[in-house]
């Protein structure tokens, strides 16, 4: 796809800049589960209004439950070096989250693999970056 | 549900750089016309409802392409469940007695303009930025392959099922046939999904015709009803379920209420049209849609349950993967599979003494996904 | 539990007061001078101040005499200020386990000798609580660099930072480490200061500040085009903290180079962060004093609309009328003011190795006393962060009460800090990942080199 596709606006990015930044997620005062990214008023598990939002901080160590090599880039990719790993990973202490795993080689990702999250530059809008988190293998 | 289909009808689907969006339309809409076997006068038509996911806006075009200036004319979006929910609506129009015919039509022109809306959606999340459709639905594979003994022969053998479906079928859009070999040395995509594992950007237009079942004998004798529904969306959007990962609740869901409503059970369906957007949902499909236990979908295309002489014939026309895509239309296009296969019409590729289909569109994007189910039987 | 108190002068003899026992012990081994302020009250296990030690010796007097001072109270300890010139404030105190209360042999703590006499500045010391680092995990060969320009093939390697990474997100991985190992909450950080040479779109202090989750009050300093500008950033914070200002300051140094292709700056520029908290208690290594020399001298600038810099080319002019005048100018200064000699210092960390050894031949510095860093060899020339990833490699090359020498050099003039030895060992954990940064990398060619930098691409 070669039409430029803008994204964000910059009103979307300055209104998440904490959550993004910080790794603030949601835990429904409920059912417990951790909802993350966005601010939700009412839990898109088990449906209860949530009177306030309880902040919980994302433990960015966790572990890998799926993944995808992706060798053909999708839309917003425009620096895309394939292959690009897509996980989908448990937090410690809670949390799924799925992102870009980089700095790893692609034959070495497995399930179970421990990763950590780290504040990377995710696209470039305008010359402008927009920064949250990827995440990185911990090794050994 | 006293709602009957009473003709339908299709463009052949493929790359139609030398036709228009309006000229796809109209061919759908007169071949649906076309296949009302006692005739069809178009003026019978009381309401319409399209289905497109970003090949045009509002309901006017169609005014315009049919003639039919003056009807009421809903146009829905409902991601790739586009075409059946378009369908499910104008039934319970018809059903609810406010009109006594009306038209459905489904189309996509994937190849010309791009097809913004599909793309934007994807591409929301800031954190999977430059994620692809097809890794949407690895993401699924991988951990399927973890927990069950499924294998990326799995996936290929549907492809070549398919595949050989859609070299029986002349209006798919593609025609040829392939091995599992040639499936797993074709370019990786998004792994384990590679080129062959994924259905292709397809242009195309289908229509049918829904009135209800006390007049159907005015068009045909042989008319299909409508005898169940079931639809539902659901979120992995801020949080990811296991069932998440390895199949799709909203097809348990949707298929569970189709049943319901038709009071039929999964083995009593003869014929199905499943949204094989990827091998890999074609192969959880058989297990959400219950045909067979989860972790087991593997073992059902390996020995052959699904192929056109097997015990549960699926996606005769070729699928997605062969017949090809056009979002808004494919839930349409299933439909008219499923009226001609209960009609027997539908030649090389018939399945044998079938009086019950089912159609399952699925619609998936990173937030959530939309699963519909349409239950018909031959009148 | 017992209290210690520690004098000035060696071979003081100090006397300890036993809280609760009331018993009163001589100590009769020569000390030497602590700077730091560790109250460290761990009941679980000693934890004392790493090579100090102290004999009990049963004293012939039980009772309390005029010679002990009881800190509670101020007239004693003003009366007994010319005996045992202890420092006004809040003085040292090591407690011991209540265990050895029951055992005969107490817990040893051995002082160690120093044969010179250090400078007790007399207050409580500001100094480094704890440091951390980040190492972008791309490599490339600097054969490879050079081959791509029909070059020899060189030895050695240098980092490069990945396509999704910048000045910004290296800094805060820095930072984040260096809390981390210093167990430090945002909240008590007061300041935060960053130097970097490299280019940055916007400033990255208030940014760092943001994402590291400190007050928004924090004082947000951004240093800059000069590598000299991390050892100011210290000097900066070190005042900030003994002034009170704040509780603790955060100091980043972090380049993400874009050498001119071509240029021997290719050959050696590498990509890091590290960063230091400085604070005055539970310190790591204290400071002992500073002193700075600065000019106009300009050997190095960079080219109008490039991203690229360029130097003179008489490199020899460069490098001794800029590094080594500077560095030794510093440094001898620094040597007087606080009468030190070379001999005394155990290690020496210059800013770049190369002419390093001239400048320590000038000084009287032996070539064995200077850090050969690790970094330098697997990351390169990491510019604002090269000391700070020397003071992380010093963890394990310096013991309590050695002394070290910290030297800058940037345009503009150098820095030279004298630091000692408290517990450098605590530092191990950001050693150990210093080390596994030069393990764990993956290797770029050179078009990759070019396109990671930036220099072709995509275009944003």
């Amino acid at each position: 796809m070669e039409a430029e596709v803008i994204v964000m606006s910059t009103p979307y990015i300055a209104r998440e800049l904490k959550d993004e930044y910080c790794l603030i997620a949601q835990k429904c005062t409920s059912c417990g589960v951790i909802i993350y990214p966005m601010k939700h008023k009412i839990c898109p598990s088990c449906g209860q209004i949530q009177e306030e939002r309880k902040e919980f901080r994302l433990n960015p160590r966790g572990k890998v439950v799926s993944y995808t090599v992706q060798y053909v880039p999708g839309p917003g990719a425009k620096e895309f070096t394939p292959p690009m790993i897509l996980v989908v990973a448990d937090l410690e202490g809670g949390g799924r989250i799925s992102g870009i795993l980089t700095d790893c080689a692609p034959e070495t990702v497995k399930i179970g693999m421990p990763v950590k999250l780290e504040l990377r530059s995710l696209y470039t809008v305008g010359g402008l970056d927009v920064y949250s988190h990827k995440f990185v293998p911990l090794g050994e | 549900m006293q709602v009957a289909v009473i003709g339908c009808g299709m463009t052949n689907f493929g790359e139609h750089y030398g036709n228009s969006l309006r000229g796809l339309v109209e061919d759908a809409y007169l071949n649906a016309i076309k296949s009302v076997d006692k005739g069809f006068d178009p003026r019978d038509i009381q309401a319409v409802w399209y289905g497109t996911l970003g090949s045009s806006w509002a309901g006017f075009p169609i005014s315009d392409y049919t003639g039919l200036s003056g009807l009421p004319v809903s146009r829905l979006e409902n991601a790739c469940a586009t075409g059946s929910d378009a369908f499910r609506n104008a039934c319970f129009a018809v059903a609810a007695g406010v009109y006594d015919v009306a038209l459905v039509i489904g189309a996509e022109k994937m190849n010309d303009e791009p097809c913004q809306s599909l793309w934007d959606y994807q591409a929301m999340e800031i954190w999977n930025i430059g994620r692809s459709m097809p890794a949407v639905f690895a993401l699924r594979a991988t951990r399927h392959m973890h927990e069950f003994s499924t294998t990326r022969e799995h996936l290929a053998r549907i492809s070549v099922k398919n595949h050989h479906h859609g070299a029986l079928n002349p209006r798919a859009h593609f025609r040829f046939d392939t091995t599992v070999e040639k499936v797993l040395k074709s370019r990786m995509i998004s792994y384990p999904l590679s080129l062959l594992d994924c259905c292709p950007m397809t242009d195309g237009a289908a229509a049918a015709i829904v009135c209800r079942s006390d007049i159907a004998k005015r068009y045909t004798d042989s008319p299909v009803h409508m005898i169940g529904t079931g639809l539902s969306a659901d979120t992995t959007y801020g949080t990811i379920t296991d069932e998440q990962l390895v199949g799709f609740p909203t097809t348990v869901k949707a298929s569970r209420e189709a049943y319901r409503m038709a009071k039929l059970e999964p083995k009593d369906i003869d014929v199905v049209e499943l949204h094989d957007c990827f091998t890999i949902t074609e192969l959880v499909s058989y297990e959400d849609l219950g045909f067979c236990r989860k972790g087991e979908g593997g073992k059902f295309v390996a020995e052959g349950r699904a192929s056109l002489d097997g015990e549960k014939p699926v996606n005769p026309s070729g699928g997605l993967l062969a017949k090809g895509h056009p979002t808004g239309a494919t839930g349409v296009a299933q439909i008219v599979e499923i009226f001609e296969q209960l009609r027997g019409q539908s030649g090389k590729r018939q399945v044998s003494d079938a009086s019950v289909g089912l159609t399952h569109n699925l619609g998936v994007a990173p937030e959530g996904t939309v699963a519909l189910v349409s239950i018909l039987r031959r009148g | 539990m017992y209290r210690v108190v520690i004098g000035k002068e060696m071979g003081t003899n100090v006397h300890a007061r036993a809280l609760g026992w009331h018993k009163n012990y001589k100590i009769n081994v020569p000390l030497i001078p602590i700077a730091s302020s560790s109250e460290t009250q761990d009941d679980s296990a000693p934890r004392l101040a790493w090579g100090i030690s102290i004999r009990r010796i049963p004293c012939r007097n039980p009772r309390p005499s005029k010679d002990v001072i009881d800190h509670d109270k101020e007239d004693e300890r003003q009366q007994d200020s010319e005996q045992l010139l202890l420092p006004r404030k809040t003085p040292s105190r090591f407690y011991a386990s209540p265990s050895i209360q029951c055992s005969l042999l107490t817990q040893l703590f051995y002082f160690q000798l120093s044969t010179d006499q250090g400078n007790f500045l007399g207050i409580v010391m500001p100094g480094i609580v704890g440091a951390g680092l980040h190492v972008p995990t791309w490599r490339i060969k600097t054969e490879d660099i050079s081959k791509a320009w029909g070059g020899q093939s060189l030895p050695g390697e240098i980092s490069v930072a990945g396509l999704d990474e910048d000045v910004f997100t290296l800094a805060v991985s820095a930072a984040k480490d260096a809390l981390e190992n210093s167990n430090i909450e945002p909240r008590d950080v007061g300041m935060v200061c960053i130097n970097t040479t490299s280019q940055s779109k916007f400033p990255l202090a208030p940014r760092v500040a943001f994402a590291l989750g400190l007050e928004t009050e924090a004082r947000v300093h951004d240093f800059g085009l000069s590598t000299r500008g991390t050892t100011q950033a210290m000097l900066a914070s070190l005042d900030a903290v003994s002034a009170g200002s704040v509780r603790s300051a955060l100091v980043i140094g972090v380049e993400v180079p874009i050498p001119k292709p071509g240029s021997s700056d290719e050959l050696s520029w590498g990509a890091a962060a590290g960063a230091v908290v400085i604070g005055k208690t539970a310190l790591v290594l204290a400071v002992k004093g500073c002193s700075s020399h600065s000019s106009a001298f300009v050997e190095r600038w960079a080219i109008p609309g490039t991203p690229f810099q360029k130097e003179t080319a008489f490199s020899r002019f460069g490098r001794d009328m800029g590094y080594v005048d500077h560095v030794c100018s510093s440094t001898s200064s620094l040597f007087n003011r606080l009468a030190l000699k070379p001999e005394a210092l155990k290690l020496a960390i210059f800013q770049e190795s190369g002419s390093a050894e001239r400048a320590a031949k000038t000084l009287g510095i032996a070539p064995d006393r200077i850090l050969r860093t690790q970094s330098s060899r697997f990351f390169g020339d990491t510019g604002s962060a090269a000391l700070l990833l020397g003071l992380i490699e010093s963890a394990d090359k310096v013991r309590a009460g050695d002394l070290l020498l910290l030297a800058s050099y940037g345009i503009g003039g150098s820095d030279a800090l004298c630091l000692v030895a408290e517990k450098p060992e605590e530092m191990g954990h950001a050693l150990g990942k210093l080390r596994a940064f030069c393990e764990r990398k993956i290797y770029v060619d050179y078009p990759s080199l070019l396109r990671h930098r930036k220099i072709i691409g995509y275009g944003s």
